[in-house]
């Protein structure tokens, strides 16, 4: 039996890893990756805690951070798309129209 | 026994994380992201949730990410955006950041010990479903009783999602 700070260490090592891709790269497909990740390491820790825990509800609510994971990556691509379209970069140093 | 299985889990998870941020291509950092999410659905597997490992592989890597694939291979991208940021010191202030997070996560979680999660308990008595012997009945009798009014909104959401991504991406509104 593994006890539960081990599954915990391993969601927050992904998390960070998902953080530093997220400050790290240029790419705006690549910082949308990073962001899957981290979600992937919060649901990594629901289920380690439903496992500790002996309750089923953060297994019930991994689905629910499935179910949102997939409709901000549809609408996410789809704006990243839109962008593409008007500046033919991903680059997101050049999305800058909002600055000062 | 265990143990074997989850360092392998781990170390797997951890390289692969780590070749998605690192690789040139979004092709390559695609391909290690769905190698992630295989070593994830190992974990759940490990942690006797495999519902939630079938569901993680069909929904994460089965849609999401031939999702991804489908748009980083349609933006056929002329300008070279492959790699880390630019200027002095940035590459290092980020590792630094993501350290940081990294220790403020393990702050909180090694020295108090984790049995002093306050509503354990309470949480573990107010749930009203037994552990039957499959977990996808399990999380169904739960789903559809306690977390109804979720279940819903999250369909009304997926309804949004998709009138979003069809507005989005029309040339003429």
């Amino acid at each position: 039996m593994i006890p539960v700070e081990f599954y915990l260490t391993v969601a927050a090592i992904l998390f960070s890893i998902g953080v530093i891709g997220v400050l790290i790269k240029r790419n705006a497909l690549i910082i949308f990756m990073s962001i899957e990740m981290m979600l992937n390491a919060v649901n990594l820790t629901f289920v380690s805690f439903s496992h500790h825990l002996k309750v089923l509800d953060g297994q019930v609510f991994v689905f629910f951070v499935m179910a949102v994971a997939a409709a901000e990556v549809a609408i996410g691509l789809a704006i990243i798309v839109r962008i593409v379209r008007n500046k033919d970069t991903v680059n997101v140093d050049e999305m800058n129209l909002m600055k000062w | 026994m265990i143990w074997v299985v989850f360092i392998i889990l781990t170390l797997g998870l951890i390289s692969s994380a780590v070749m998605v941020i690192y690789q040139k291509s979004p092709v390559h950092s695609a391909l290690f992201l769905i190698l992630t999410f295989l070593f994830l659905a190992g974990f759940y597997l490990l942690l006797g949730a495999e519902f939630v490992a079938f569901v993680h592989i069909i929904v994460y890597a089965g849609a999401i990410m031939v999702l991804f694939l489908f748009v980083i291979m349609l933006l056929n991208l002329k300008t070279d955006v492959r790699g880390f940021v630019h200027g002095p010191g940035k590459k290092f202030l980020a590792l630094f950041l993501g350290g940081i997070i990294l220790f403020l996560m393990m702050v909180m979680l090694l020295p108090r010990g984790i049995d002093a999660v306050p509503g354990a308990e309470t949480s573990a008595k107010m749930t009203d479903t037994e552990f039957r012997q499959d977990n996808t009945e399990s999380i169904g009798l739960l789903l559809y009783s306690r977390y109804i009014l979720p279940f819903e909104i999250a369909s009304i959401l997926l309804v949004v999602a998709m009138i979003g991504g069809v507005v989005l991406t029309k040339k003429e509104i």
